[in-house]
């Protein structure tokens, strides 16, 4: 028996089905195309209008920034943008407008301190002094290792009459920026003027900011408050190289600190061995007058200028004692008319002196010889002496000065120099040699003196 | 008291309130290029304080901003400097050019440098470039090293 119904009903379901799975299989498809496609213009779409935007932005004028914002709206930093455009040259009627740009920035990007930070600027701008103080704060809290953010809200703290706060932000500004030491410096004494209060509460204690105060202090000719930076540099073990300290000793110098000065020197010689003068007879006042040690050319010791026609070095072949002398080598071309070495040596008021020193010469021409110099550093017409000048080729001589400082003398200038000559023949050529100079008390007149007191 | 200490009370008072007074703020570095406050690089952020004297260098600039919106811009090879009383803001130029937005500021040109044309100054203001605090800068941008 055949029953056809039966055997078509099962073939006929699955057609449907396989129908059925065909239909949704391209719908599917269609729906993943068209959505692709959909994403693909929305992509290109938002890539477009991102790049129109930041082609109008690279304008940098307000318009440029206004066309940025409408196409891309989302953007916090074309509203930031837009806000700094109108800044400059900022009329008193955009500042609302201002305000109102930087507050939209920090709406999209309210984790970006620098929003915060101009947005506080903005309100400070236009009176909002709270407001400012809460943008300025957000922004350190944000960002509190930017040394822009804290320099930006140092500089409100100091406007809004807190010194404090000012002085602790400038501080870390110090620490996480060296460029912005120095108009740290400049700022506080600018708006501060307590040299005890900037030292104390500003200047952290590292070697290498102290020493750049100092510098600074010394640059502004706050001299006094040098002194402090030194002295406290000085308590704090600090390492006191030449370097650093020697700008401070020359302003002590200029600034007639003698006291301050052999102070200095002491400390600093004190701190490092190697600028220990070895085997120095302690009653002679002159550093390194042996010329056994470096010349440091600063501080109390030796200084050389370069002088045009003399070569100024070290000579170990025939000292006059122990292992070095100073040769001073004219080669004939110039008639120089400076010092060649000089050293500055604290001395007493209305004290008796003994200079001594030896010189060898060698050819040397012309009339005018070298020579030791000695005068009071301020003011020479106070005191002024020197010695014979070396002429042709002489042994080891000694040249020796007696004299008494005035009332008002506490710093000399010995020298060795050689005078311009007036003659025809007045340039100089040969060798001079200079060694053992020594300057001491002079005790006999020192007694002389002591007794007629008595 | 006599009348000869009167006097000198007086001077004596006068004097330790102007050593003791604090310097009153005038207004903000919004932006500058070859600028120095005191011979110490200008930097965007400063404050200006009455007494201050600001010099800008050749191919530099210096914005400052004060209270209500009120600007002043330094031209190239200039040198001002700024005091201030109840009313106003003066701004003394000794060398250059300066100008201000606002009728509070008083931009005032010493004789000397009045009697000579402005030094390759501009006429108009320029959008520059932004060297304070931007979005991608991590730290305030010494004004010498300002390269915009």
């Amino acid at each position: 028996m055949y029953f056809p119904h039966i055997q078509e009903a099962p073939v006929c379901s699955i057609r449907i089905q396989i129908r059925a799975r065909e239909l949704i299989l391209v719908w599917v498809e269609s729906s993943i195309r068209i959505f692709l496609a959909v994403i693909f213009f929305l992509a290109a779409g938002l890539a477009t209008s991102s790049a129109l935007a930041k082609w109008f932005s690279l304008q940098e004028t307000p318009e440029g920034f206004r066309n940025a914002i409408r196409f891309a709206p989302w953007n916090a930093e074309y509203y930031a943008g837009m806000a700094r455009a109108l800044e400059r040259p900022l009329k008193p009627q955009n500042l609302i407008e201002v305000i109102h740009h930087y507050e939209k920035a920090v709406q999209l990007g309210p984790r970006d301190a620098a929003y915060w930070s101009r947005l506080g600027n903005a309100y400070e701008w236009a009176g909002r002094e709270p407001d400012a103080q809460h943008a300025y704060a957000r922004a350190l809290s944000l960002s509190p290792g930017s040394p822009a953010v804290n320099w930006v809200a140092a500089n409100f703290y100091l406007r809004e009459g807190a010194p404090d706060r000012a002085l602790e932000l400038l501080r870390k500004t110090i620490l996480l920026d060296p460029d912005l030491r120095r108009p740290a410096f400049d700022l506080a004494w600018r708006a501060i003027q307590d040299g005890e209060l900037i030292a104390g509460e500003m200047i952290p204690s590292r070697p290498d900011v102290h020493f750049e105060y100092l510098r600074y202090l010394v640059e502004t000719g706050r001299i006094d408050e040098a002194t402090a930076a030194w002295n406290r540099a000085v308590e704090r073990g600090y390492p006191l190289d030449p370097k650093t300290a020697f700008p401070y000793m020359d302003a002590l110098i200029q600034f007639h600190r003698t006291n301050a000065l052999k102070d200095a020197w002491s400390a600093m010689t004190g701190s490092d061995p190697s600028l220990m003068e070895t085997g120095k007879n302690d009653s002679n006042l002159l550093v390194n007058g042996g010329f056994e040690g470096e010349i440091l050319n600063g501080g109390m010791d030796w200084r050389m200028d370069s002088v045009q026609g003399a070569a100024i070095t070290m000579d170990r072949a025939a000292p006059f004692e122990r292992t070095r002398s100073l040769e001073i080598k004219f080669d004939g071309s110039q008639n120089p008319a400076d010092a060649l070495v000089y050293e500055y040596v604290p001395v007493e008021p209305n004290t008796s002196y003994s200079f001594s020193g030896y010189m060898r010469g060698l050819d040397i021409t012309t009339n005018s010889g070298p020579r030791f110099e000695i005068c009071d550093a301020d003011v020479p017409a106070r005191l002024f002496i020197q010695t014979e000048g070396v002429l042709g080729s002489s042994s080891w001589t000694m040249r020796q000065l007696n004299f008494r400082t005035g009332p008002e003398t506490q710093l000399l200038m010995l020298r060795v120099t050689r005078p311009a000559s007036g003659k025809f023949a007045r340039r100089i050529s040969g060798t001079v040699w200079v060694d053992q100079l020594e300057l001491h008390v002079d005790e006999k007149s020192f007694l002389n003196a002591g007794e007629r007191n008595e | 008291m006599s009348k000869g200490k009167a006097p000198c009370l007086g001077i004596f008072l006068l004097l330790a309130v102007s050593v003791g007074a604090k310097p009153t703020p005038i207004g903000t570095v919004t932006s500058c290029t070859a600028a120095t406050i005191h011979g110490t690089s200008l930097v965007p952020g400063s404050t200006i304080f009455s007494g201050d004297a600001i010099d800008v260098g050749p191919g530099g600039s210096a914005w400052i901003a004060a209270p209500g919106g009120a600007q002043v811009r330094v031209f190239e090879n200039s040198a001002v400097s700024f005091t201030s009383n109840e009313n106003s803001i003066e701004v003394i130029v000794t060398r250059g050019v300066a100008r201000t937005n606002s009728a509070n500021i008083v931009i005032r040109t010493l004789p000397s440098v009045a009697g000579l044309p402005p030094r390759s100054a501009p006429a108009v203001y320029s959008q520059r470039k932004d060297c304070a605090v931007s979005k991608s800068a991590k730290r305030s941008t010494p004004c010498h090293d300002d390269s915009d």
